[in-house]
């Protein structure tokens, strides 16, 4: 059904397509489950809300709009709550949502390596985090990352390249490599 | 090495697939010849895949819950979920529509078959004293040249029961007559019928309507009007324009050496003030 320059279609689409990388996204930022979806939520909505207007929006790239979106209502609880950007590891390997790990011995093994780059991604700054985030797992376009961020293209590059760097560092010293 | 720390910050683009086909087959080649550069990119591939890894493990994984999903859907139809809301616009567009339709209708209708029929809120006596003023200042008219004492005030009529009908201009003085006559009989008190018919007829002595109609009929004569020269329609009405009123053709009547004017009561409320000013310039 079309109304006021878009069609609910075409937003159930979208939200098929972008809610499981959005509450992904979300996930590193509030860490639990109910929080990321909320927040979600909330950037659907005003999505459906900038084209509804008055006067109706038009979006180049809804899924970087909902990024960008997810990203500020996200940091805005944060920045309520106080809380750092910091990935639910423990939760994910012992019980609530991780991938499966195959076999005992590689299990264990793959394990203590994802432990230790863990920490060491821990040790990166926010920002750095963010873009090691939207690049490695969301697999965004500089530019995509650069329009969420509100970043530069070149300013993003260099950003991952030295994260890139300190994670290479750190592994070196800690035998990972 | 310069050379290789540039290579290096390429090979984060490479990973990233952030090169153009030409810098990446540089960076190949390069890799081909440096073994340093070739193992600082294994060892950046394999921590590129390690940190994906992470954080796909990490990552929570997912869809929106059905609450969350009902909420967006409310933001896509408010106005389905406030029936009130809704049934508020509709009231609101019906009234829009009732008072266009009544516009078209009031502004639709044809000059000469326009009636209104006005309530009073005045006295009749009052009504008619202003109607008889004006009408004892104008220009003489060919019936009246000379002036008749005007009747004595007579009692006020009710309110309540002075309703003048307005006629169209086709209608006779004496019709107009027996209409205010007919209106004022329905008054209670028999005093109040007899003072109307007084006052009616002293403003039938000054060309005045007795019916205090929406329109007037006025007569004037063409020799107290040299300006306007040709006894013509088009003559007639250019020579109020320049005087400011706006009259129309079919407000006009030639009649001989004479011109009727037919026009609403506020138009000949203006042409009589014009014509007053006009007779105390020219005394």
């Amino acid at each position: 059904m079309e109304k006021d320059g878009y069609s609910e279609e075409e937003i159930e689409a979208l939200i098929a397509s972008t809610e499981r990388a959005l509450i992904r996204f979300a996930g590193h930022y509030l860490r639990d489950r109910a929080g990321a979806c909320d927040a979600v939520q909330s950037a659907y909505i005003r999505y459906v809300r900038f084209l509804q207007g008055p006067p109706p929006g038009v979006v180049r790239n809804p899924a970087a709009w909902l990024f960008r979106t997810t990203r500020n209502i996200c940091l805005d609880v944060l920045k309520s709550a106080r809380m750092r950007l910091t990935t639910s590891f423990e939760e994910a390997l012992h019980g609530e949502s991780g991938a499966a790990v195959p076999g005992a011995d590689d299990a264990l093994r793959a394990e203590d390596d994802l432990a230790l780059i863990r920490s060491m991604f821990e040790t990166l700054s926010e920002r750095e985090r963010e873009i090691v985030v939207l690049k490695i797992e969301h697999g965004k376009s500089y530019r995509e990352i650069a329009e969420i961020t509100g970043l530069t293209v070149s300013n993003v590059g260099f950003i991952l390249h030295g994260a890139m760097k300190k994670l290479r560092s750190t592994c070196k010293e800690k035998g990972l490599l | 090495m310069k050379i290789c720390e540039t290579y290096q910050e390429r090979m984060t683009d490479s990973l990233a697939g952030e090169l153009s086909p030409e810098e990446e087959a540089e960076l190949r080649a390069h890799l081909e010849e440096c073994p340093a550069c070739r193992a600082e990119f294994e060892e950046l591939s394999r921590i590129w895949k390690l940190t994906g890894a992470m954080l796909d493990a990490t990552a929570l994984d997912g869809t929106l819950p059905d609450s969350n999903r009902a909420e967006i859907r409310r933001a896509m139809n408010p106005r389905r979920h406030f029936p009130a809301v809704r049934a508020l616009w509709k009231i609101a567009a019906m009234f829009l529509v009732c008072a266009a339709v009544l516009c078209v209708v009031l502004l639709s209708a044809p000059k000469e078959r326009r009636s209104v029929r006005l309530d009073v809120f005045q006295s009749a006596g009052e009504k008619l004293d202003s109607i008889a003023a004006i009408g004892k200042s104008s220009v003489p008219a060919k019936e009246s040249r000379a002036e008749k004492p005007m009747a004595p005030a007579p009692d006020r009529l009710p309110a309540a029961e002075a309703v003048i009908m307005a006629s169209p201009a086709a209608v006779s003085p004496e019709k107009a007559e027996r209409r205010a006559a007919a209106d004022a009989s329905k008054s209670k008190a028999p005093s109040t019928k007899m003072a109307f018919e007084r006052k009616a007829s002293a403003l039938r002595e000054n060309n005045v309507p007795v019916s205090g109609a929406a329109e007037e009929t006025l007569t004037l004569a063409f020799g107290d009007f040299p300006e306007i020269g040709k006894k013509e329609i088009p003559a007639v009405i250019g020579f109020f324009r320049k005087n400011g009123i706006s009259l129309e053709e079919d407000e006009i009547r030639i009649q001989g050496e004479t011109f009727e004017l037919h026009v609403s009561v506020p138009r000949m409320a203006q042409i009589r003030i014009f014509l007053e000013r006009r007779s105390r310039k020219r005394n």
